[in-house]
């Protein structure tokens, strides 16, 4: 079988066959091509992570980086880093099971939150008497009488399904949207639950929930793939993809679709719910995501001045956008604050429920971009921290997402580093939270010294078998611990608060739970209150999809509460870099 | 004896980033009627040298950097006036124009590459953040300089970079001036493929870079 000006790569031990164009990325190729491997420094060719075997065929020549690499974990000749490789011909291989990302651990899916249920959605029974046929001169008009509605908008597909059958004989479950749009006519099923989906669209994975709208239960909870990462790992990397041209964001839009209807196909699998009965969607997801579910361009997000082309919609129709609930399902988002803090932010403040609790209150989610919201009175202020992929795993030699043997706890005890990994599997690489916990403890034994240096003529210090902490490791942590802590430093600044006179703070994202406080307060990550003041929220992100969805009444609130909020541009601001260098030290905030 | 000992303690002062001591060495150097020029070669040069390869090393990081390159500035602002006028032109190594690129606020990395770059004895034009790819242009017709620097920070917004290679040669500007490039998405292979005459991974690289660039075309 030849294929013209095509290369052609076979996948052992299956032989699988998969073709590529001359020049492309493997690692790229691979991922098109359903092979989730490994890129967890974003294609920089120094976590290791994509590791494959050449059986043969060559991948053309190696740079520096990944020679070194290579030397210091005594790998043989013939393996190559995939991300590395732009193919020049026919290849064989081997992708090791390690290279290939297994499972998506959902750590932690946020805190149950009690609320008033009162969903956008609503059902009614309808008996329709035949005097009343006689009277009313459309069936839509006896409806809206019975239910007290004023110009009912009505779902054409509702109107079909209302055809189809003989309502003369039997009652009617009638589905109201915001008390207003008649969705869906069923016959009487009142027995059936309705149901609703609270998704989390991050962008690098996806969780979703599968929940009973009458009674709040959580029905299931799924997780997958963002695809889009093919596109680059950071959000930036994907504006720049989406820049390109519309063809582009048309990909993007289409991938991301596919993702959740993936989610959306495996709860309704579990429930064993047909996915028509998923009457809306709440989905919370940043400000690009938001922008690419719905197919629009997102030029304006990756410029100076920054600017998004829309904060909150009125929730849409799921067939408008494809995703495969009732057609005439809504699809609501979570609102953008500000075109670096999304939706999956202001669900997170729903859910932290910090318009409404006391005191001057800080919500930090630690990610790539470390969002900061801060609240006193009735200020709200928010920025974003660039603080790099680094409590992500990403960019260091060493790292790893919170995955499966990811040092993700590291102690000190009797003249030992004790470690600890994700679901106790064989260490494999340091997650953000372990990283922490490492750093905090080299640095109270002298190993590490304040400004970051390692104290050795040998500038790495081994940790586990091949499992190394390079000083470039540790300048990304700082790095990382600097732009939170100056943004942190600044956004308190402009409200006249001292850290101390923070009621709490709540921590989102990234780290899960396993993040140390005291280590983290060692460093300066944090500030030093008490530690019982910090409050960890989980996927505070799809705690909030949960509400917004549950309680109508709390999506008024979001609205009202989000204009309130001032953006703050850290960059811009005189202090910063002065800031920013000073933080650079690991020591707590004096 | 006594110069060598005075240049020593300078040498110390920018290694430990002390600017007030090598303010204060410079103004005794002066005094004690010294060649200013010795005193930049010998005293301060070899300390920002140090700098360098201390940061090579990975015992300096970002904050080290700034605060000997800070202290050098100081130092030179003081021995350069009195440079006689001859020696002033032989001086300066080369000029150069850095910003970063329109659509980008961002500018820590920039500042310490410029700041790096003045402290090594460069001629160095600052032109901001968000800096309209003209005046890259405009600036350096000004001043005639030998290199034009552009920072990107973000994904988005490298692209500038490649813009501004395009703008040179349609405004058939390219042959006068060595553009180099730098910041967080930049690589090597970017800035080949821009057609950029270099790129350097941090400030200190980027000081190599630019007294290659420069000895080479002085060679031509």
């Amino acid at each position: 079988m030849e294929k013209q000006g095509k290369i052609r790569i076979i996948i052992g031990p299956e032989n699988k066959i998969i073709w590529a164009k001359k020049g492309e990325n493997l690692a790229i190729v691979l991922r098109n091509n359903g092979i989730n491997i490994n890129t967890w420094c974003n294609f920089k060719g120094i976590c290791g992570k994509c590791l494959i075997e050449i059986i043969s065929g060559r991948g053309g020549k190696e740079k520096k980086k990944e020679i070194e690499l290579k030397k210091r974990n005594n790998w043989p000749d013939n393996y190559r880093l995939a991300c590395q490789i732009n193919l020049k011909g026919d290849l064989r291989i081997r992708i090791p099971d390690e290279s290939k990302i297994k499972r998506i651990n959902v750590l932690n899916s946020g805190l149950i939150i009690k609320t008033e249920i009162n969903p956008g959605i609503k059902k009614y029974k309808l008996w329709i008497e035949e005097k009343e046929l006689e009277k009313e001169s459309s069936l839509i008009d006896i409806v809206e009488k019975k239910l007290k509605i004023v110009k009912a908008k009505t779902e054409l597909e509702a109107l079909k399904k209302l055809s189809q059958f003989n309502f003369k004989k039997k009652s009617l479950c009638v589905y109201i949207y915001n008390d207003q749009d008649i969705i869906k006519i069923d016959e009487d099923k009142s027995k059936l639950p309705i149901y609703g989906l609270a998704i989390d669209v991050g962008t690098t994975t996806l969780v979703g929930e599968a929940i009973d709208l009458e009674s709040g239960e959580i029905m299931a909870r799924e997780a997958g793939f963002n695809n889009q990462i093919k596109y680059g790992a950071d959000i930036l990397s994907r504006i720049a993809y989406a820049s390109l041209g519309r063809k582009n964001v048309k990909e993007l839009q289409k991938i991301i679709i596919n993702d959740l209807n993936e989610i959306i196909k495996k709860l309704s699998d579990k429930i064993k719910i047909k996915r028509e009965n998923f009457l809306e969607a709440v989905l919370a997801g940043n400000t690009t995501m938001n922008h690419l579910l719905l197919g629009l361009t997102v030029n304006s997000l990756g410029q100076a001045p920054f600017i998004s082309l829309f904060s909150y919609l009125k929730p849409i129709r799921a067939k408008d956008i494809n995703l495969k609930i009732n057609p005439g399902g809504r699809i609501f988002l979570a609102p953008n604050i500000h075109s670096f803090i999304g939706g999956d932010i202001s669900a997170g403040l729903l859910a932290a429920d910090i318009f409404r609790a006391e005191g001057p209150l800080a919500f930090i989610d630690l990610g790539t971009n470390g969002e900061i919201v801060i609240k006193k009175d009735n200020q709200i202020v928010a920025a974003s921290a660039a603080a790099g992929p680094a409590f992500e795993g990403g960019n260091l030699s060493c790292g790893l997402p919170a995955i499966d043997g990811a040092i993700s706890r590291a102690e000190f005890r009797n003249g030992q580093m004790k470690i600890g990994t994700i679901n106790n599997k064989p260490a494999r690489g340091i997650c953000g939270s372990g990283l922490i916990d490492l750093i905090a403890e080299f640095v109270r034994q002298g190993i590490i010294k304040p400004d970051g240096r390692v104290a050795s003529q040998k500038k790495e210090i081994l940790i586990t078998k091949n499992i190394v902490l390079t000083q470039e490791d540790i300048r990304q942590a700082q790095l990382a611990c600097a732009a939170i802590k100056t943004g942190l430093k600044l956004l308190l600044e402009f409200l006249g608060l001292y850290p101390k006179d923070l009621k709490a703070i709540y921590l989102a994202g990234a780290f899960g739970q396993e993040l140390s406080i005291e280590n983290s307060q060692l460093l300066g990550l944090l500030p030093s209150i008490e530690t019982k003041k910090i409050i960890f929220l989980g996927n505070s992100s799809l705690a909030g999809a949960r509400l917004l969805l549950l309680n109508k009444k709390s999506r008024a609130l979001l609205f009202s509460l989000i204009k309130k909020i001032d953006y703050i541009s850290l960059a811009k601001n005189e202090n910063f870099q002065r800031y920013f260098l000073q933080a650079l030290r690991f020591e707590p905030w004096s | 004896m006594e110069k060598e000992k005075i240049f020593a303690q300078m040498n110390q002062a920018i290694i430990d980033g002390n600017e007030e001591e090598a303010v204060r060495l410079a103004r005794q150097a002066l005094e004690l009627k010294l060649d200013p020029s010795e005193v930049i070669e010998k005293g301060y040069v070899p300390g920002i040298q140090k700098v360098g390869e201390l940061w090579e090393k990975g015992e300096y990081f970002l904050p080290e950097l700034i605060t000997s390159s800070e202290a050098m500035k100081a130092a030179l602002a003081i021995l350069e006036p009195e440079l006689k006028s001859r020696e002033k032109s032989l001086g300066v190594k080369g000029k150069i124009v850095i910003g970063t690129v329109e659509g980008d606020i961002h500018d820590i990395g920039k500042n310490i590459v410029a700041s790096m770059l003045q402290a090594s004895g460069f001629e160095v034009y600052d032109l901001g953040a968000d800096v309209k790819l003209e005046k890259f242009i405009d600036k350096a017709e000004e001043v005639g300089a030998d290199i034009i620097g552009l920072s990107a920070l973000l994904t988005t917004t490298m692209i500038g970079q490649k813009k501004f290679i395009d703008l040179l040669i349609q405004r058939q500007l390219r042959d006068r001036y060595l553009v180099i490039v730098g910041g967080a998405p930049v690589n090597s292979d970017w800035a080949t493929k821009i057609g950029a005459d270099g790129y350097a991974e941090n400030a200190v690289a980027a000081v190599y870079l630019v007294q290659e660039l420069l000895a080479k075309t002085k060679r031509r």
